[in-house]
């Protein structure tokens, strides 16, 4: 800051709270994520809450919740901004692979979580849902179903949604559900770090963009293959 | 990176588009464009906004800034504005703003025609303000703010932004309004002369103006000029101006945008500030 200008004599800028975003994460925690898979997977959003509450205008604007998807669906962090979570919780694989359940869930929290925006009198930005899963859904989840709403959701501009298969996740399910020009991102668990720490710099450069700007993310080509936005 | 500086018996006007940390960042030109400028004791301010997810989003704001320029002037001009010391009704002034906006529209589509641009490559917002002793005319299209500050030092609001569900998201003039122009163009009138005025593009808003505020657990929005950040600016801008030339108060200027307040040094989006304040106040 140049404190030498001389227009600056004198004046003071007004504080105004930033815009929210939600960002709900929907992770795959059944048994096929046990031992180093759910390790890194802990680690990856640890090292994203790090990196989001370093950056002074996402940590007040953006709000993560994650819900886990295994036998059982589970809202394992409410929406909350970064600056008001003391800690990312530590999540256990166990169980088989709900991952419609999930989904929907997940859509519910950043559909009410915007009701509640607009009954507060907040202004926000488009949400994100990011799907992590590493393997195939149960046979009950009804994937067609699913993808039918997230398609009529992305015509509305409801969310961003954008899926992530981890190893041998079922990434031809997967594609199903995305919306072009979004394509599914393949993903090493090994590289869960990485992921992370590029998911928080697109975000907080998408946070400080319009919507429909063309953003130049960061390339995560050289440990992520196949992902676009 | 561009700065006006216009300064008359009456006023002193003073412009400046920078570009913001995102596209400083990326290497990207600023996609604000502005301009004024001064008509016989009137003046005609410009602030245009390039839309980020437009290609050309540059030229599409620096051609609609020039294309509003001509077709104001030629507007005051034709309707001996000046020489009668007439103004248009509020009525009419709406009628008019709808039709010089469709007029600046037109002008922009056969640009991207001639150059063979697609039209929406070129989409950003535009405010358009009209000062004269008699009061003022604005219109405008999209978000940004403006503020004026009336004869008994007290700042109102100009307009209301569009904003759509998005805090983020807006309309353009390239933007398929032309149905529903009660809905998408905003117009204001001002029938009694003022003595300062303010118009800025979204990059300056929330450190000029007040945009919102936290009353328990509800937040409310709030469209209010920040006095505390525009009355020592004009003041200011008053002092400098008998002490420096145009060129130097132009540098100053653009380094006041760039980085003159911790905010404005932060600041992602292109940011867009035009100030003007009367000698007679």
């Amino acid at each position: 800051m140049d404190k030498m200008n001389p227009f600056t004599k004198g004046l003071k800028e007004a504080q105004n709270y930033n815009e929210k975003t939600i960002c709900c994460f929907v992770v795959d925690v059944s048994g096929s994520m046990y031992g180093s898979p759910i390790q890194e997977l802990n680690k990856g959003l640890q090292d994203f809450y790090q990196d989001i509450k370093k950056d002074n205008r996402t940590r007040t604007s953006l709000e993560i919740a994650i819900v886990t998807f295994g036998s059982n669906i589970e809202l394992v962090l409410a929406p909350n901004l970064v600056d008001s979570i003391p800690a990312m919780p530590l999540l256990h694989a166990d169980g088989s692979t709900r991952l419609a359940d999930g989904v929907k869930e997940a859509i519910k929290i950043v559909e009410d979580q915007k009701k509640w925006y607009k009954a507060t009198g907040q202004s926000y930005k488009r949400p994100w849902i990011v799907l992590i899963s590493d393997g195939a859904p149960d046979s009950n989840q009804n994937i067609p179903a699913l993808a039918q709403q997230i398609q009529q959701d992305s015509i509305k501009n409801s969310y961003f949604f954008y899926p992530i298969g981890v190893d041998d996740a079922d990434t031809v399910m997967l594609q199903t559900l995305c919306v072009p020009p979004v394509v599914v991102g393949k993903l090493q668990h090994a590289k869960f770090a990485d992921f992370f720490h590029w998911l928080s710099a697109s975000i907080s450069m998408v946070a400080a963009s319009k919507e429909g700007d063309k953003i130049s993310l960061p390339n995560p080509s050289d440990w992520m293959s196949g992902f676009s936005i | 990176m561009k700065s006006t500086h216009s300064y008359t018996d009456n006023w002193i006007v003073i412009g400046g588009s920078v570009a913001g940390q995102k596209h400083l960042q990326q290497n990207i030109l600023c996609q604000d464009a502005h301009n004024y400028t001064e008509l016989n004791g009137w003046g005609i301010a410009i602030v245009c906004d390039g839309a980020g997810s437009a290609t050309y989003a540059d030229i599409g704001a620096t051609e609609t800034t020039r294309i509003a320029t001509i077709e104001i002037q030629n507007l005051v001009q034709q309707n001996k504005w000046i020489e009668n010391a007439t103004f248009p009704s509020q009525k009419e002034w709406n009628t008019i703003a709808n039709q010089v906006a469709y007029g600046i529209y037109t002008k922009l589509q056969l640009f991207a025609i001639k150059n063979k641009y697609t039209l929406s490559d070129l989409a950003c917002t535009i405010i358009v303000l009209i000062n004269s002793p008699l009061g003022v005319l604005l219109f405008h299209i999209g978000d940004g703010r403006g503020a004026y500050c009336d004869t008994n030092k007290n700042w109102h609001t100009l307009f209301t932004p569009f904003r759509g569900e998005y805090a983020n998201e807006t309309v353009f003039i390239t933007s398929a309004i032309w149905q529903d122009t009660d809905k998408y163009i905003g117009t204001n009138y001002i029938p009694n002369p003022i003595t300062a005025f303010a118009l800025l593009s979204d990059g300056v808003e929330k450190y000029c103006f007040h945009l919102n505020e936290k009353l328990g657990t509800i937040f409310v929005s709030k469209n209010e000029p920040y006095t505390l950040f525009l009355d020592p600016l004009i003041e200011n801008i008053r002092a400098l101006n008998s002490e420096n030339t145009p060129t130097e108060m132009q540098e100053l200027w653009l380094s006041f945008l760039q980085n003159g307040t911790i905010g404005l040094e932060q600041e992602e989006d292109d940011k867009t500030l035009i100030i003007g304040v009367s000698y007679l106040s």
